[in-house]
């Protein structure tokens, strides 16, 4: 009986502090996404998707490295991620600067380092209280995809200068976009001059 | 009427366009008046100059493919795209065209 007390008392210790916590946290910063998240609940959170991931971290990836692999992510991730992640997967982005938590940097070993079925049970399911969605449908045809992402994202911090560029052509533009872009080569080209004072925002 | 509308069109061709891009620093859009290692000048057509820092990780964008530094030379049409850095800008992209296109 004395034993379930210590119990008892120990667990809701732990729930007050832990609520304790979270009402500091929200108090400091409120639910604004302006201000980064302190390191204890970076660290907190990190430690829970570790565990949360833990039953996809023995997990192979299935597909063999290959060139056309590697070309089949470069596409797939400038059409679909790349506006959070940035092309280089540094996630200086609009999106990715701004986003709480910010997006990371993939290329640092605080991603590189997960494992091969921990980066795939990311893109297929997302992670809940981030940005990051989750894609698949739960298909072969999904997972084939986000496997060759997982292969794309090992890529990453040897994306040449070329591949950059290539993916610029494919990541997804509006009308306005498409408009600055021709406005800017008519430009360069020495064509259509420009108004002298205006402008546009990206 | 022709000469003036063609003189007005050459202004207009010279003119840096420093407008703002969202979340970054202003886009320049004009001639080179000055390039180092470490910065580029861009003129407009006020003959306003704007600097930008070239650091490493500044790309150089020729017609869609990989260029460098030495491509560029003074009077040459550029688009540097910048982001604030302090109380400066760091040059992120400077693109220019295949041919080089001068503004006398």
């Amino acid at each position: 009986m004395r034993a379930w007390a210590i119990i008892a008392t120990v667990i809701a210790a732990g729930t007050l502090a832990a609520g304790g916590t979270l009402a500091a946290m929200l108090l400091r910063g409120g639910i604004s996404a302006r201000t980064e998240p302190s390191s204890l609940e970076a660290s907190l959170a990190l430690k829970a998707r570790r565990i949360a991931l833990r039953s996809s971290r023995d997990k192979r990836n299935p597909v063999a490295p290959a060139p056309e692999v590697i070309s089949e992510g470069l596409s797939h991730f400038a059409d679909h991620c790349a506006s959070c992640h940035a092309n280089d997967g540094s996630g200086q982005t609009d999106m990715g600067r701004h986003l709480c938590p910010r997006v990371p940097d993939m290329r640092l070993a605080q991603t590189q380092e997960l494992t091969d079925g921990e980066l795939f049970a990311i893109i297929e399911d997302g992670v809940r209280f981030t940005g990051m969605p989750a894609w698949g449908d739960k298909s072969e045809q999904s997972q084939l995809a986000s496997w060759h992402l997982v292969h794309f994202i090992r890529h990453l911090p040897r994306l040449t200068p070329e591949e950059r560029l290539q993916m610029e052509a494919l990541n997804p533009k509006g009308p306005k976009e498409h408009q600055e872009e021709q406005d800017e080569e008519s430009f360069l080209r020495g064509e259509n001059p420009v108004p002298a004072k205006g402008g546009h925002h990206h | 009427m022709k000469k003036q509308a063609l003189m007005t069109a050459v202004f207009l061709g010279l003119a840096a366009v420093p407008v703002l891009a969202h979340g970054g620093g202003p886009h320049l859009k004009g001639t080179v008046s000055a390039i180092g290692p470490d910065q580029i000048t861009v003129k407009d057509a006020d003959n306003h100059e704007w600097q930008a820092k070239i650091t490493p990780e500044t790309r150089f964008i020729r017609s869609k493919a990989v260029g460098n530094r030495d491509d560029l030379h003074q009077g040459d049409r550029v688009m540097v795209h910048t982001r604030k850095q302090g109380v400066g800008l760091d040059a992120v992209e400077v693109r220019y065209g295949a041919t080089r296109k001068r503004n006398p």
